[in-house]
C-alpha cells in the first residue's frame, strides 16, 4: 500500500482481483480458479465482504467487458445484457415499449448511486429475497443464458431461485443475458404493474408485487401476480389468477381475491415485518397492483 | 495482491500501485489526498461518499480502486474554479444548506450530476435524486431550495452567455 495509507474503513478481506476482457475469459478464470466470484457493480457483494458476510479468494471483475450490458431486440422480445445498470434499464426506451414493468421494478432499486452502478445480472445472481427482479422476471417468463467454460444453458427465472442468496447456478457459472420473449394474442388488452412496499424508498422491500394481466371483453383472460420479498423465493401466486380468469375486471372482484390469498407456513418474519404484518401487506399490495395493471391495461391511467 | 492503476480525478492523472481491496473512497482520500470526500457509514447507505464518475453520481465506498481503472472521477474540490465557487456551492451558503457539514460534500456531487442530467428539476425530482444521500442534522428543505436555486442561475447564466460561476455569483443575497 502505498504513502502510508491506513484502513480505517471496513477493508473487503484480502482476494485476489482478475479482470475479464470477454466472457470467454470470464468463465476460463471462474473455471480455473478456486473460490472465485463474479462482480460486476459490486454494490450487494462489497457490501458483504466489508461485513465478512462473504470472503471468496478471488473477484472476477466482468464490469469492463464491452457490449454485455447492451439491451438488444430480437424480434418482438428483448436480450438485456448481465452487466446492463438499473438506471440503463430504468431509461431503456425499447425496454419500456415492450415491458414497462421492467422499468418500474428497475427504478425502484436502491437509490440513484446504486441504480448506476448494480447491474441486473448481478441482482438475479446474488438472489436476495427481497429483490425486485425476482418477482417481475418470474411474472413475465424471463430466461436466464448462462454460460461456463464448457457448457452452455438457459434457464427459467421461474426455475432459477432456490431461496436467500441461493440459485441453481453452479461456481463456474456466469448469467450472460436475461432473454425476454413477448407473445401477441389478437383483440387482448395488456397492462403490467410493479410495486414495492419498504420502510424508506430506498431499503429493500418488505414486499413486492408483479401483476400481468390480459384483458378481452372486459374480463380477465390471463392474470399472473408474483410475489417478492414474502417467501424465501419469488413465488407465482396461479389460484389468484385461476379465481380470476373470466371474471369481469372489476375493483370488487379483485378485492376479493386478494383476501383470498394462502400464502403458506414459509413467510419471512424479521425486523422489517412480522409474518402476519406481511401477509397484511401482501394482500392489499396485490390488490393495488391488480387494479393498476387493469386500468393500464384499458387505458384507464 | 497488488496493481498498478491510473485515474483521472478533477481532470488530474493519477497513477498507483494499490492493492486490489483499496475501496475508491480510500483511494481517493488517503493516496490522492483529496479528503473532501468524506466516508459515513461503512454499508452504502448514507451517500456521505458520493462522487461522480464518468459523469454517473456512485458511492465511492462501494467500488474498488481496481474497478475504476480508466475512469474520470469528479469529487468536491473540482467544483471551485479559479474565477469562484459553483453556483451550486454559491446556493448552498446562501440558503443555509449547511448544517454540520459531513454529507454536504455527497449531496453536492448527487446535485451536480443531477443539474447536468435534468437542468430543470422539481423539488420532487431533487429529492428523489437525494434519496440516496442521508443529512443526519435533517436540512433537507434547505438543501432541496439550494439546489433548486442553483438551477435557475445556472440556466440564466446560460440564457445571459455568460460562465455561471464568479465572484459576482458569491454575493451574499
Amino acid at each position: 500500500m502505498p504513502r502510508g495509507v491506513t484502513l480505517y474503513t471496513l477493508t473487503p478481506p484480502k482476494f485476489d482481483y482478475k479482470r475479464a476482457s470477454s466472457v470467454e475469459e470470464a468463465c476460463k478464470l471462474l473455471a480455473t480458479t478456486d473460490g472465485a466470484k463474479v462482480i460486476a457493480g459490486g454494490q450487494s457483494l462489497l457490501v458483504a465482504m466489508r461485513l465478512r458476510l462473504a470472503s471468496p479468494a478471488v473477484l472476477v471483475d466482468i464490469g469492463h467487458i464491452s457490449d454485455l450490458g447492451n439491451i438488444s431486440e430480437e424480434g418482438m422480445g428483448l436480450n438485456i445484457g448481465a452487466t446492463c445498470t438499473h438506471s440503463k434499464l430504468a431509461r431503456s426506451k425499447e425496454v419500456m415499449e415492450r415491458f414497462p414493468i421492467l422499468c418500474e421494478a428497475a427504478a425502484r432499486v436502491g437509490d440513484e448511486q446504486v441504480r448506476n452502478r448494480g447491474t441486473i445480472g448481478g441482482s438475479i445472481s446474488h438472489a436476495d429475497p427481497a429483490g425486485n427482479y425476482a418477482p417481475v422476471l418470474t411474472a413475465l417468463n424471463a430466461k436466464f443464458a448462462v454460460v461456463s467454460a464448457s457448457n452452455r444453458r438457459t434457464i427459467a427465472a421461474s426455475n432459477f431461485f432456490e431461496g436467500p442468496y441461493t440459485t441453481v447456478l453452479n461456481g463456474d457459472e456466469l448469467v450472460e443475458k436475461v432473454v425476454l420473449e413477448k407473445k401477441l394474442s389478437s383483440g387482448t388488452k395488456e397492462g403490467h404493474s410493479f410495486m414495492k412496499f419498504s420502510t424508506m424508498p430506498q431499503e429493500f422491500a418488505t414486499v413486492n408485487v408483479a401483476s400481468v394481466v390480459a384483458i378481452k371483453d372486459g374480463k380477465f383472460e390471463e392474470v399472473t401476480v408474483a410475489l417478492g420479498a414474502l417467501l424465501p423465493k419469488p413465488r407465482i401466486m396461479p389460484e389468484l389468477g385461476e379465481s380470476l380468469i373470466g371474471k369481469a375486471t372489476t375493483a370488487e372482484n379483485i378485492r376479493q381475491a386478494s383476501q383470498k390469498l394462502q400464502l403458506g407456513s414459509e413467510i419471512i418474519s424479521d425486523y422489517k415485518a412480522s409474518a402476519q404484518y406481511r401477509t397484511h401487506i401482501a394482500k392489499v399490495l396485490v390488490a393495488r397492483s391488480l387494479l393498476t395493471a387493469v386500468n393500464r391495461a384499458t387505458g384507464a391511467e | 495482491m497488488n496493481r498498478s492503476i491510473d485515474i483521472k480525478i478533477n481532470g488530474k492523472n493519477y497513477s498507483d500501485v494499490v492493492e486490489d481491496r483499496l475501496l475508491l473512497v480510500n483511494y481517493i482520500r488517503d493516496v490522492a489526498g483529496l479528503t473532501g470526500t468524506h466516508m459515513g457509514c461503512d454499508t452504502g447507505h448514507c451517500g456521505a461518499c458520493t462522487i461522480v464518475m464518468n459523469g454517473e453520481a456512485v458511492k465511492s465506498c462501494l467500488i474498488l480502486a481496481v474497478q475504476a481503472e480508466g475512469a474520470s472521477v469528479e469529487t468536491v474540490e473540482g467544483l471551485a474554479s479559479e474565477t469562484g465557487l459553483h453556483p451550486l456551492q454559491v446556493s448552498f451558503r446562501r440558503n443555509f444548506a449547511v448544517q454540520c457539514g459531513f454529507c454536504t460534500a455527497g449531496i453536492l456531487m448527487s446535485a451536480l450530476a443531477l443539474l447536468r442530467n435534468n437542468p430543470e428539476p422539481s423539488p420532487e425530482d431533487i429529492s428523489k435524486a437525494l434519496t440516496g444521500n442521508i443529512c443526519r442534522c435533517e436540512g433537507y428543505p434547505n438543501i432541496v431550495k439550494a439546489i433548486e436555486e442553483a438551477s435557475l442561475v445556472i440556466r440564466a447564466s446560460k440564457d445571459l452567455g455568460r460562465e455561471p460561476r464568479g465572484k459576482e455569483n458569491e454575493k451574499e443575497g
